[in-house]
């Protein structure tokens, strides 16, 4: 869901950097003030692990397909705003040093897989008590949800209206999502099983922050 | 921070695996590019200006290789990053 350069409009893309580097700003306070350096590691290394996993696009349906975010895995792991701030830094790289994502709609990139992804599947998560199922379908909205801002973007950018637009962003990241809960399901019982303190130390400092 | 990396061996493992794995990847279109191609909206624009693009290391034969080698570099990075931001962090509070 990677926006390229070159799609949206200058108010679109400046708006959203805008909005995306004052939220990030309170994200890196917020998480400094909670969890200190102690989240860093595990931070560090599932960075590494969603950036790998990102380039393992799997087909779908109709020629097209689609690969994790890995948001809401994070944001279930650590909290949504270290996982803000691990997406943020894996889609500078990405656009930095791939070209995957263009650079002007980085700030719109970061607000669609950086903020709403984890914060959805966060709220998700935790509205359905850490159940499997809510974590598939905390996964799967995360990526609707994305695709929804991502087409509010384009559309504001006059690219098309937003319902020809919504139609084939969400058709297409809907069973994209459906992957993405599958993957999240089975990722967060595995990492978090290997690694027991995630579920008691780690998580419990983002449990008294917010 | 070493333990802890130590610990964290299973997640590095798996990433490495993943790593391995990233030449099977399917090339096609993603989502938004699918979406895109619908409404008659060419996703790619300009010439590339990031150093690897299309996940491909330059000078490096064999695109599958070149493809992990990236993706290595990639992981590497992220993780630098905040081992980077860790030590800042550490030094500005000691």
């Amino acid at each position: 869901m990677h926006i390229p350069d070159g799609l949206l409009t200058t108010p679109t893309w400046a708006t959203t950097a805008v909005v995306s580097a004052g939220y990030l700003g309170g994200a890196v306070r917020k998480l400094q003030h909670q969890a200190g350096e102690r989240l860093v590691p595990y931070l560090g290394v599932m960075g590494a692990f969603i950036f790998a996993a990102q380039m393992l696009n799997f087909p779908v349906a109709g020629g097209t397909s689609g690969h994790l975010i890995g948001a809401a895995l994070a944001a279930m792991l650590f909290g949504p705003w270290a996982a803000s701030i691990l997406v943020t830094v894996i889609l500078v790289i990405q656009a930095l040093v791939f070209f995957d994502g263009g650079l002007t709609a980085l700030g719109a990139n970061i607000l669609n897989m950086a903020i709403v992804a984890p914060w959805t599947g966060y709220i998700v998560f935790k509205l359905l008590s850490r159940s499997r199922l809510g974590i598939f379908l905390a996964s799967w909205l995360s990526v609707l949800a994305a695709a929804l801002v991502a087409s509010l973007e384009l559309a504001a950018s006059g690219l098309a209206p937003l319902g020809v637009i919504l139609a084939p962003m969400l058709g297409w990241h809907f069973l994209i999502g459906l992957g993405e809960g599958l993957i999240t399901t089975v990722a967060y019982h595995y990492l978090s099983a290997t690694v027991p303190e995630i579920q008691q130390g780690v998580s419990r400092v983002e449990e008294g922050g917010i | 921070m070493k333990k802890v990396v130590f610990r964290l061996w299973p997640w590095l493992a798996l990433t490495g695996a993943l790593l391995l794995l990233a030449p099977l990847a399917s090339s096609s279109p993603d989502g938004l590019e699918s979406s895109l191609g619908l409404l008659g909206l060419s996703p790619t624009t300009g010439p590339a200006l990031a150093p690897m693009a299309e996940y491909q290391v330059p000078g490096v034969a064999g695109q599958g290789l070149s493809t992990v080698l990236a993706g290595l570099i990639g992981a590497v990075l992220v993780l630098a990053v905040f081992t980077l931001g860790g030590l800042w962090r550490r030094r500005r509070e000691g």
